[in-house]
C-alpha cells in the first residue's frame, strides 16, 4: 500500500541554515532577512552559471559557520538546482569533503532534499545531513527562455526565477543555532563542531531582522522565557506526486502547479483529519498570484478552507506592484530562501509554532515545451515544528 | 470544483490575468512611431550631407541597426521594449537586439560554439523564412514579368 504521512520518530532538528540573494530579492519585502546579498548578481564570477555555483558554496558555508560546524560535520549533502544535470550544485558543492546527492525537483527541490535528508537522519543512518540549493535569474533565462538582453515583453501570469540559495543542516540532536546568521556578527556563543551534541546553549536572533544585539533575543522577541529556546523540528514529511492537469504555458507555471499541491494538502488533510486553522501557517513554494488562487479555491470545493493561513513564498519574496516582477517569484531558491530567511526565524523566535511547508515545482524542460508537452506540476510537503528546548 | 483536464486549461486560461491590449497598442504605436522618426531624421540629416538616394536608404536602416545593437550592449534595450513591446520588436530595431542578444549572451561558449553557433537563434526563423518568402517572391515575380 503507498505510504502517505511518514511521521518521523525522532523529528530531526534543523540545526542550522545559511542563504544568499541577489539585489532584487534583497530589495523585496524580505530583504532585511537577508544578511548575505550581492549588488551584481555575479558574485564575483565570470558567468552566471558559476555564480550560481558559487551562491550554494557561500549558503552551505554560511550554515556551517552559523553553528560553528565544519563539513566533516556533515554525513551527506543532498543538493539540486534547475540548470542541466544540476551543475549549480556538482561545481559549487565540489570542495565540500562530504557524500552527495543530486536532487531534482524543480523548484521543490528544498522541500525534496529536506525530506530525504530528514528520513535519513530519522532512520539513525546518518547523524548530520545537509539540503541545499540555488536558482540564479540569468541561468534559468538563458537555459528556459530568451538571453537575458533580449527585448521581449512577459505575460501577467509569468514568474520571476528568484536569485538566492539556501542550505540546512538537519541533525538528531539540537545544536548551538542563532537564527540570522554568525558570518557577519562576533558572537561568543558560536559552538565547535566537538560540541554539537551537548545540550544548545544560547540562541541570537538576526540582528538585521529585529536590532538584537546578543544571545538570547529571540526570548525577549516573544515575550517568552530566556531560558527557553525554540528550534525547529520537522516531524512529517509528505513526498508530492507527478500530476498533470495539461497545462502547456510556460508562463503561467502556477496554474501548472497548483494542482500537484492540491493532491498534497488534499492528502494530508485527509489523512491527518488536522484542521488548516490548527497550523501556524501553511506556506507554498512559488506557486505566485495566479497558482495560489487556484489553490485555495480547489482545497475549499473540496471542504478545506486554507484561505486564512496560507501564503506563498513566490508572493513574499518580491513586492509585485514595484518590482515588476507580474505573477511573483519563483525557482528553487525562492521558498528555500524564504525558509531560511524568514520562517525558520519566525519559528526560532516563537512567533510560528507549527506549519506545513509545500514546495511546488513544474517538471518541464525547453524540448518538452517546444514539442508542445503538457507541464507536469509536484508538491512535496514538510510540517515543521518549533520544539521549545530548555538550556 | 473537479474537472478534466481540457476544463482545467479552459478555467486557468479564464482566471489568467490579461494585458492590457489597448494600453499596449498604445505605447508601441506612440514608440514604433517615434523609431520611424528618428529613421526619418537621419533620411534628411545624410541627405542633407549630399549622400546619393541610394546610399542613403542603407545608411538609415544601418543607422538604427548599430543604436539598437548598442542599446542592448548598455543593458537599455530590453528596458525599452519591455515598455515599448511591438513598438521596438517590429522595427528593424528589434531584429537588431535579436542578434546582438544571443551574441553577448553565449559568448562565454567561445566564439564558435558559442557566439557564432548560437548567434541567430531568436532571428534564426526570420531570417530562413524571410529568405524562403523573398524566394517564392521572385520566382512569382518572374513569370508575371515574363509572361
Amino acid at each position: 500500500m503507498q505510504k502517505g504521512i511518514i511521521r518521523l520518530d525522532n523529528q530531526p532538528y534543523i540545526i542550522a541554515s545559511g542563504a544568499v540573494v541577489g539585489k532584487k530579492e534583497h530589495d523585496g519585502p524580505l530583504g532585511r532577512h537577508f544578511a548575505a546579498f550581492d549588488e551584481t548578481d555575479t558574485f564575483g564570477m565570470p558567468t552566471w552559471e558559476q555564480s550560481e555555483s558559487e551562491m550554494q558554496r557561500l549558503a552551505l558555508n554560511r550554515a556551517l559557520d552559523s553553528s560553528g560546524m565544519k563539513i566533516h560535520d556533515i554525513d551527506a549533502i543532498f543538493a539540486g538546482d534547475l540548470i542541466n544535470q544540476c551543475t549549480s550544485s556538482g561545481y559549487g558543492l565540489a570542495n565540500f569533503d562530504a557524500p552527495f546527492f543530486g536532487v531534482f525537483g524543480a523548484c521543490s527541490t528544498i522541500a525534496e532534499a529536506l525530506i530525504l535528508a530528514s528520513l535519513l537522519v530519522d532512520s539513525g543512518k546518518f547523524e548530520r545531513t545537509a539540503a541545499v540549493t540555488s536558482s540564479h535569474n540569468c541561468t534559468a533565462e538563458r537555459q528556459f527562455r530568451s538571453p537575458i538582453e533580449y527585448g521581449g515583453q512577459r505575460a501577467p501570469t509569468a514568474q520571476w526565477t528568484v536569485t538566492g540559495s539556501a542550505a540546512f543542516v538537519v541533525g538528531s540532536k539540537p545544536n548551538c543555532v542563532k537564527s540570522g546568521e554568525a558570518a557577519d556578527s562576533k558572537m561568543s556563543c558560536v559552538q565547535s563542531g566537538e560540541a554539537a551534541d551537548s545540550k544548545t546553549s544560547c540562541v541570537q536572533s538576526d540582528r538585521t531582522s529585529d536590532g538584537g544585539t546578543g544571545c538570547n533575543q529571540s526570548g525577549e522577541a516573544t515575550g517568552s522565557k530566556a531560558d527557553h529556546v525554540y528550534i525547529p523540528r520537522i516531524i512529517e514529511v509528505l513526498p508530492g506526486r507527478v500530476t498533470d492537469k495539461g497545462i502547456n504555458d510556460a508562463a503561467n507555471m502556477g496554474a501548472a502547479m497548483a494542482p500537484a499541491a492540491v493532491d498534497t494538502l488534499s492528502r494530508y488533510f485527509d489523512e491527518s483529519r488536522l484542521a488548516p486553522d490548527e497550523f501556524s501557517a501553511i506556506f507554498t513554494g512559488d506557486l505566485g498570484y495566479e497558482g495560489s488562487g487556484i489553490l485555495v479555491d480547489f482545497l475549499r470545493a473540496r471542504g478545506i478552507d486554507i484561505g486564512k493561513v496560507h501564503r506563498d513564498c513566490g508572493l513574499m519574496i518580491y513586492d509585485r506592484e514595484r518590482q515588476d516582477v507580474h505573477a511573483g517569484g519563483s525557482g528553487c531558491g525562492c521558498s528555500a530562501c524564504v525558509l531560511q530567511g524568514y520562517i525558520l526565524d519566525e519559528l526560532r523566535k516563537g512567533r510560528l509554532r507549527d506549519l506545513l511547508f509545500v514546495a511546488t515545482g513544474a517538471m518541464m524542460n525547453q524540448a518538452s515545451l517546444q514539442q508542445g508537452l503538457t507541464i507536469p506540476g509536484i508538491a512535496h510537503l514538510v510540517r515543521i515544528s518549533a520544539s521549545e528546548v530548555t538550556k | 470544483m473537479e474537472m478534466n483536464d481540457s476544463d482545467y486549461k479552459k478555467y486557468a486560461e479564464r482566471r489568467a490575468a490579461k494585458s492590457n491590449l489597448p494600453a499596449d497598442c498604445a505605447k508601441a504605436f506612440l514608440v514604433g512611431g517615434l523609431i520611424c522618426c528618428i529613421g526619418q531624421g537621419f533620411y534628411d540629416l545624410y541627405t542633407a550631407l549630399d549622400i546619393s538616394e541610394d546610399n542613403v536608404k542603407a545608411l538609415v536602416p544601418v543607422t538604427l541597426i548599430f543604436i539598437a545593437s548598442l542599446l542592448t550592449g548598455l543593458n537599455v534595450f530590453d528596458n525599452i521594449a519591455k515598455f515599448a513591446g511591438a513598438g521596438t520588436l517590429v522595427p528593424i530595431t528589434g531584429f537588431s537586439n535579436a542578434v546582438t542578444s544571443p551574441a553577448l549572451d553565449t559568448k562565454a561558449e567561445g566564439f564558435i560554439l558559442g557566439v557564432g553557433a548560437k548567434i541567430f537563434t531568436v532571428a534564426g526563423p526570420v531570417i530562413l523564412y524571410g529568405t524562403l518568402a523573398s524566394v517564392i517572391y521572385g520566382i512569382v515575380l518572374y513569370f508575371i514579368e515574363t509572361r
